[in-house]
């Protein structure tokens, strides 16, 4: 039946939808359809360039719902803008300074009595922090110190917790040059072990654990002290710009985050993307390769026929998948060239079907006449064999979907993938390679395994239904 | 065609095969981006022993010459040096070898029983209600892929049961024998075994239900004969029907089946072989991959493909033994 004409098409579908299995099928590639071209609208992260969203291998949030989940802490993130009171800063000063300009503040220390004053600028931000301890946060900000003359200036970051403990976690040391605008960059896992043991903690033990330890209201103080040089006019002016707080949470998302903070809810989504394009351009190069070699192998026979059936036989007998794995760290990995040798290397079982077919039709009478009104091969093989063996390659194209799809997942699952593609299977490579096993992290494992799981399903049901439609005697399962 | 002609012939076919495999294979490593030399002899070498390797194996001469030696050393030699190891690739797979025969052997016996027991069952009591249990679960084994099923099986018995029962149900996460190994015979054996549980579960799972599909609906045509009824018509029991003339009659086509499904088989073990740390070809193969170690690559993948050809071959002489059109 050629299904290129739409009367033909609608008696096809009227055949079809009868089968409750092909429309099952039908709905299930429906849904990962859609959520193939929804994926933006669905998750506002880019599955792998958006790293540290959270803390690595974060739980999902609705973990927070489990009484001994709730206290978990999510993602913080606020930022101080340069600015007093509102949402900026209360400041105190002490000495000659001087507020010089309220936006980007700016101090002003001046001296021109030469007494070799000092003076202070103390500005304190208020946050509340009503979560469990996190295992880490962050702080950015940025500086400048300009016009520095006979000066000596220090800057320190603390942290003050609500029982009023002061925790100094940056401190720029006494300096006597001008410093540029500049961005400081802290993380806790990374303070220098003598601010550690002026807390009281041990070499190994997490700041954050320990700072954020209650709940209730938190400072950030910024502490910054100038002494001027007696004898002769000294000067200073310090901005600041933004400060960034990041705590990152330990629960994110749908689904949580992968080790390196990525949200693994966007990369379920994205991911039906690249296997639905991968699964279907693989099946189509290998069903048109199968058409033609079939063709030409079954129309001509002879020695073309004996080599075609040769190399049918070699690729039919050789190990797929080692072959994949090693011929795709031979061409490098990226995405296209893993398509181009899934559909290389599976036609030869469609080409043996469609020879077979040909070989049946090469009697017919139709074709005996066309040859003796002196048709060219091609013009044959094009307008006459090919309709009548394309019926067989509309099932074989749902058919050969699934194998393409968990081919792809294998090679990436074997971290030999693409690596800049977001596919389900890098989904199990990192989950087997970071941890998830050892967390009993299901919701990392379970959910990319189903979607292919599904989607290859789906393929399945629908090529068995058109299958059954189109090709009634060839059916399996009756 | 009497059966020494068929024998005959399929020696000859694979004999065929065996030389296009070996010749693409040498070509596909030799038209690789980048000088061939360099897939060959470890960059990491000092220069002379570069030059002296490269004298040994002949990579300084013209192509048709490779080839020759090239056939030689696969046949007879040692398979070149591993670049990690720097021992001969042949001592290091015949090492493992016993291991990927252990579980790929033991997991296709298992799955073949399996399939063509479930299937002559299901399509001997269509519409039964184990008819369509083994129907769902053959159709649902066809989109499960093969690491998913092999992890989910870990995360059960390896993660999760040892958390729950305490440790009464733990199954090893990877390795073929525990370490230091058992000193007596049958503990040995016990251990073996109980590392070899999952990755075998996982192979037979995942290929059994197709197996049964298929077998179910060769056994359903089979079933509808008139020399079936008239079997029936004799007074014969159901068992012997089944058995003595059902399935005697659909066996060449299985064994077909087999021979096809045998290098999906060994793409199968490779992946579970990676996933439980085996001790087998399959894993070292990717770790070749990983590494870039041609010369283990192209022996790990020879060897492979030999037991596919070599397999099938056996395959296709049983099915000239089975079938009696071919064996008289």
């Amino acid at each position: 039946m050629d299904l290129l004409s739409r009367d033909r098409l609608r008696e096809f579908w009227s055949a079809y939808k009868n089968s409750r299995l092909g429309v099952l099928g039908l709905m299930i590639l429906i849904f990962f359809i859609i959520v193939a071209f929804t994926a933006p609208l669905l998750t506002p992260y880019d599955p792998i360039r958006d790293k540290f969203l959270a803390e690595g291998s974060a739980l999902p949030a609705w973990f927070k719902i489990l009484p001994q989940y709730s206290g978990l802490p999510e993602t913080m993130d606020f930022t101080v803008p340069s600015e007093v009171d509102g949402d900026g800063w209360r400041f105190k000063v002490e000495g000659p300074v001087t507020l010089s300009r309220p936006e980007p503040l700016t101090f002003t220390f001046r001296d021109s009595d030469g007494v070799g004053a000092s003076g202070v600028a103390e500005l304190t931000h208020s946050f509340d922090y009503e979560y469990s301890p996190p295992h880490s946060f962050r702080v950015n900000m940025s500086l400048q110190f300009l016009d520095v003359n006979n000066v000596t200036y220090s800057a320190e970051l603390y942290i003050l917790n609500p029982e009023s403990d002061s925790f100094l976690v940056w401190s720029s040391g006494p300096n006597r040059r001008p410093l540029e605008p500049q961005t400081i960059s802290l993380d806790s896992k990374g303070i220098p072990f003598e601010l550690k043991s002026r807390m009281g903690l041990e070499w190994h033990r997490n700041v954050a654990e320990h700072i954020f330890s209650e709940r209730g209201p938190y400072n950030l103080i910024l502490r910054f002290r100038v002494d001027g040089d007696p004898g002769g006019s000294s000067t200073l002016t310090l901005t600041l710009g933004k400060l960034i707080l990041h705590v990152p949470g330990r629960v994110h998302g749908v689904l949580g985050t992968d080790h390196l903070g990525s949200d693994l809810f966007s990369q379920l989504l994205y991911g039906s993307r690249v296997s639905l394009m991968i699964g279907v351009s693989a099946a189509l190069i290998s069903v048109v390769i199968g058409l033609l070699c079939g063709l030409v192998a079954g129309y001509y026979g002879r020695i073309v026929d004996e080599v075609a059936m040769r190399l049918v036989d070699v690729l039919l007998v050789l190990p797929g998948l080692p072959m994949l794995m090693i011929l795709s760290s031979l061409f490098g990995r990226s995405i296209w060239n893993i398509v181009f040798l899934l559909g290389a290397l599976s036609w030869p079982g469609f080409a043996r079907v469609v020879r077979a077919r040909v070989l049946q039709l090469k009697t017919a009478a139709f074709i005996e006449a066309s040859r003796a009104i002196g048709s060219s091969g091609i013009h044959i093989i094009f307008r006459h064999l090919l309709p009548n063996v394309l019926p067989l390659a509309y099932a074989t194209v749902a058919l050969s979907i699934p194998g393409a799809i968990m081919a792809e997942a294998a090679l990436s699952f074997l971290a030999l993938g693409d690596p800049d593609t977001p596919s389900w299977g890098r989904m199990f490579y990192s989950a087997h390679s970071f941890g998830a096993f050892q967390r009993l992290a299901w919701w990392w494992i379970v959910p990319p395994g189903l979607a292919i799981t599904l989607l290859s399903l789906s393929f399945v049901f629908i090529g068995t239904t058109i299958d059954e439609v189109l090709n009634p005697r060839l059916r399996v399962v009756r | 065609m009497g059966f020494k002609t068929y024998v005959a012939r399929r020696i000859v076919n694979t004999a065929i095969v065996i030389f296009v495999t070996v010749t693409l294979q040498f070509f596909i490593f030799r038209i690789m981006p980048g000088n061939p030399l360099t897939h060959f002899v470890s960059p990491n070498f000092p220069l002379e022993s570069r030059r002296a390797l490269m004298e040994l194996w002949g990579l300084d001469r013209p192509m048709h010459e490779q080839f020759i030696t090239y056939l030689s050393n696969l046949f007879t030699g040692k398979l070149g040096i591993s670049f990690i190891s720097q021992r001969y690739v042949s001592d290091e797979v015949l090492e493992r070898l016993p291991n990927t025969i252990l579980l790929m052997g033991s997991s296709t016996i298992l799955m073949i029983v399996l399939g063509i027991h479930l299937g002559v069952l299901a399509g001997s009591r269509r519409g039964s209600r184990s008819d369509l249990a083994s129907v769902t679960f053959g159709l649902l084994t066809q989109g499960l892929p093969v690491f998913f099923l092999g992890l989910l099986l870990m995360l059960t018995f390896s993660y999760y049961l040892p958390v729950v029962t305490g440790g009464l149900i733990n199954f090893p996460v990877a390795g073929t024998v525990s370490r230091p190994p058992p000193a007596d015979l049958p503990g040995y054996v016990m251990d073996v075994l109980w590392h070899l549980t999952l990755p075998m579960l996982t192979l037979v799972i995942i290929s059994f239900g197709g197996y049964t599909l298929i077998v179910r609906s060769l056994m359903i045509d089979v079933m509808a004969q008139d020399y079936i009824l008239t079997a029936k018509a004799k007074g014969l029991p159901e068992r012997s029907i089944i058995y003595g003339h059902g399935l005697r009659s659909i066996l060449p086509p299985i064994s077909t089946m087999v021979g096809l499904s045998l290098s999906g088989i060994v793409g199968g073990a490779v992946i579970t072989e990676t996933i439980f740390s085996w001790h087998g070809i399959g894993r070292y193969l990717y770790e070749a991959v990983l590494q870039s170690d041609y010369p283990v690559m192209q022996g790990t993948f020879f060897l492979l493909s030999m037991v596919t050809i070599i397999a099938n071959l056996v395959v296709d002489l049983i099915y000239g033994l089975l079938d009696p059109r071919i064996r008289y």
